[in-house]
């Protein structure tokens, strides 16, 4: 057990994988906050319930560490700070100051996806770190060093995806939803208004849905930590969450959840698969 | 791959207190508002359209005769309209118990009858399920007309 752990904390391997996370969470940022931060909109009160300096603060920050975070730039430091300013919006402006739009699950999942995602070396590849170091060893007559670092934080990206799928399952076990009523109110809301269809096929297409989102979550949140059933649970997942993202009204939430799906692809084997695709040679 | 061989010692037991306060943070905050029912703005609680869609009744409204029976109303035609898709929105997602009944009302003037008996059934959406408003136990027609 002990020694389980130590490996798991001195763990090293490709850092491709953080590298696409890197990439995919900073343009999750922008699709969810860039167009309320910017500096005029600071002339609608309404819409974030903060005063201008704060506003000015966050907007600058928000725009710069997001923007150094995409291409790569000091990225554990820009990723941090683009975490934390993601946390600020939704527990500061968000949670505590009563902008409810914030509060909700896609904006609370991206922001501590980012902020976990600061954990790990994920400037390794596919950065202007990578680029400088590349360029350094270069001016050294020295090989380029290899796109690796360690991967002991890589489990708690996964441990955040299981966390969501548990407590999300928890939450529906209740009459209200485990009887698909509150399955025919979203449908209701969004597709067929007061007149929802009554037959007894369309009652058991219901239930089904139901079930299936019930059970499916701890499924995953189980399953995807094991590599033989990983192999089916991965594609499942992404297809439950592309399923979601098309018929009901997620925001950033199931491409956020395609981007942290990344911390249960082995790094190494990623990093070979790229390497295969692109024709490199073998490490 | 091998571990760091320079790592400084304190290093790891460094990361493993880090792992196991976001650990803890990550699996045991949204108990505090799940179990425990105590909101903390700085936990995550991930539970999902806790609120979303609970502006909408199942409705249905029919005409009663003398002799009992019934005949089911179409609320889009007898108010003026094609069918869903040109009606307004309040008419096709009726919102609550009090648009349901005045929805009701609207029809008793829409047949043009002097002394109509029309009924309303509605549920509309609670957290729990459906909390039924109107049972279609009394003519709307004829005043107030609210269960």
């Amino acid at each position: 057990m002990i020694g389980r752990l130590q490996a798991a904390l001195e763990r090293r391997g490709s850092t491709r994988t953080l590298g696409l996370m890197r990439i995919a969470l900073a343009l999750l940022l922008y699709a969810r906050w860039a167009n309320e931060l910017q500096l005029f909109r600071d002339m609608q009160p309404d819409r974030i319930q903060i005063p201008s300096a704060a506003f000015f603060a966050i907007s600058a920050v928000f725009y710069a560490s997001t923007t150094a975070m995409l291409f790569g730039l000091w990225s554990r430091w820009s990723t941090a700070a683009a975490g934390l300013t993601a946390l600020v919006l939704v527990i500061g402006v968000g949670e505590l100051a009563g902008h409810e739009p914030y509060t909700h699950h896609h904006t609370w999942c991206l922001a501590l996806g980012v902020a976990l995602l600061a954990l790990t070396p994920c400037g390794g590849s596919w950065s202007v770190d990578r680029w400088r170091a590349v360029r350094r060893a270069e001016a050294a007559g020295a090989p380029p060093p290899p796109e690796e670092g360690p991967l002991w934080a890589l489990p708690l990206i996964g441990l955040h995806v299981c966390a969501i799928y548990l407590w999300g399952t928890w939450a529906k076990l209740n009459p209200g939803y485990m009887s698909s009523a509150r399955f025919d109110h979203f449908l209701m809301y969004l597709y067929f208004g007061s007149d929802i269809p009554d037959g007894q096929l369309f009652r058991a297409w219901q239930l089904a849905q139901t079930w299936t989102g019930i059970l499916i979550e701890p499924l995953l949140a189980v399953g995807l930590w094991h590599p033989r059933a990983r192999r089916w649970l991965l594609p499942m997942g992404l297809l439950f969450h592309g399923i979601i993202y098309w018929t009901l009204p997620v925001g950033t939430f199931s491409l956020t959840m395609w981007a942290l799906y990344l911390a249960f692809v082995d790094p190494d084997a990623a990093h070979a698969a790229i390497d295969r695709l692109s024709g490199a040679p073998r490490r | 791959m091998p571990p760091n061989p320079a790592a400084p010692r304190w290093l790891l037991p460094a990361r493993a207190a880090v792992a196991a306060v976001v650990a803890a943070y990550l699996l045991l905050g949204p108990a505090v508002a799940q179990v425990a029912g105590v909101r903390a703005a700085a936990l995550p609680e991930w539970v999902m359209f806790a609120g979303f869609g609970l502006e909408v009744c199942k409705v249905r409204y029919a005409r009663v005769h003398e002799d009992g029976g019934q005949t089911p109303l179409d609320r889009y035609r007898l108010l003026g309209f094609e069918g869903r898709l040109d009606a307004p929105r309040s008419l096709w997602r009726v919102p609550d118990a009090a648009a349901a009944l005045q929805i009701g009302q609207r029809l008793c003037r829409a047949t043009g009858e002097p002394d109509p008996d029309v009924r309303v059934w509605a549920s509309c959406a609670t957290r729990g399920g459906w909390k039924e408003s109107h049972r279609g136990d009394r003519n709307v027609c004829a005043g107030g007309g609210a269960r």
